[in-house]
């Protein structure tokens, strides 16, 4: 959620405290309203940057592509690459440099990038896209990766040798088909290193880890609880804490029905996670958004006394015939 | 006020915006300002753009330019 939130509050270019009135809807409904106010937008003026790019059509490709770099501020040729072919702003974007495109990118419209990414030659890709983590635009690297032909996916994934970086990236992934493909590109030795910089970072790498975890598909989510229950329960008690302070209870229960029946036993043990105010808070969760399965395996793994106590919150609100183990 | 808000951007951004129907007046309040506030800084943002790049152009040229991009 505070990825949606970070995402209108760059389209609508304000901060995320000016967008929090936006905070109550759901992801779907939030990236639809930020799609439409970014397509409104960059939808504005656009006669103007027509006439430009029909001129470029006059003009040899190498020099128009040193006329733009040295006369045209990026925002003006992020607006006129969406008049471009794709040939053309492919033919361009070879000659321009890295860091003029890495500008470009932070400023252009997402549907042109869609329309455009698959002319631009793979190496300028991959620099552009390191060039973009050097500057920490990982948002931007989110929302590109969306567009990207699935090599380019895979190429970027692994090019970028940064565990962090790669989280952060993560966070800000628009689409989670795109996301389980790039993380599935990443080798066993790299997904190790994201997890354990997700499980023992900071908070908002342990939220980013967080979301990744419950974005991925089953299979890939599975392998990654999987790496995760290798750290100790101080480490992963700290995970489950900023998800209940980041209100992420929906995200922890899917990364919590991940975990196999062995990780389970574990449970008990984990006095984080069988906290009464925050399993009240996962039963309250499981009602809003129907995952009675994603919670019956976690409250079956219970101890005794703290499956008592969901069972009786359970009963209180009439739900303990979703919530009883078959 | 308000009521006035919502019909605004619902003909901005399109009536089967669903944000619009969950926001309570207020944040839709909030949101038309911070579109506003939004559309305002773009068109200064491109303004400028627009001027940077004409002061790279020879001063002859500088005025059929301006006119193909509106500025």
């Amino acid at each position: 959620m505070t990825a949606e939130l970070t995402k209108l509050a760059r389209t609508l270019d304000t901060t995320v405290a000016a967008v929090s009135f936006a905070a109550g809807l759901d992801r779907d409904d939030l990236r639809q309203l930020r799609d439409r106010i970014s397509s409104t937008l960059h939808d504005e003026h656009r006669a103007a940057y027509r006439g430009v790019a029909q001129a470029t059509t006059l003009m040899p490709t190498a020099l128009t592509a040193k006329v733009a770099e040295k006369v045209f501020p990026p925002l003006l040729s992020a607006r006129i690459a969406r008049e471009l072919s794709p040939e053309k702003a492919g033919e361009l974007a070879q000659r321009l440099s890295v860091d003029y495109l890495a500008d470009i990118c932070v400023r252009i419209d997402p549907r042109t990038v869609a329309r455009l990414i698959g002319e631009v030659p793979v190496g300028k890709a991959l620099a552009v896209a390191g060039e973009l983590v050097r500057r920490g635009e990982f948002l931007t690297i989110g929302r590109l990766l969306d567009a990207a032909s699935d090599e380019l996916l895979r190429q970027v994934a692994t090019a970028i040798t940064d565990d962090e970086a790669l989280l952060e990236i993560g966070f800000y992934a628009e689409s989670d088909d795109r996301l389980s493909r790039a993380v599935a590109a990443l080798s066993p030795r790299r997904l190790r290193g994201v997890v354990a910089v997700a499980v023992t970072g900071p908070a908002e790498l342990r939220s980013a880890g967080l979301g990744l975890m419950s974005r991925v598909d089953e299979d890939l989510r599975a392998m990654l609880v999987d790496l995760a229950l290798e750290h100790d329960d101080r480490a992963l008690a700290a995970m489950v804490r900023t998800a209940a302070e980041d209100g992420a209870l929906v995200e922890l229960l899917l990364v919590a029905s991940g975990m196999g029946a062995a990780a389970r036993s574990r449970l008990p043990a984990m006095p984080a996670l069988t906290d009464p105010a925050l399993l009240v808070d996962l039963v309250e969760s499981a009602r809003r958004h129907d995952l009675w399965d994603r919670l019956r395996p976690l409250v079956a793994g219970l101890d005794p006394d703290a499956r008592s106590f969901v069972e009786a919150r359970a009963r209180e609100l009439g739900v303990w015939d979703r919530l009883a183990p078959a | 006020m308000t009521e006035d808000a919502r019909t605004v951007l619902r003909r901005r951004l399109g009536d089967d915006v669903r944000a619009l129907d969950g926001l309570s007046d207020e944040a839709v309040a909030a949101l038309h300002a911070a579109f506003d506030d939004a559309r305002r800084r773009q068109g200064r943002a491109l303004t400028a753009a627009s001027e940077e790049a004409l002061g790279h152009l020879p001063l002859l040229l500088r005025g059929a330019v301006r006119k193909v991009l509106g500025v």
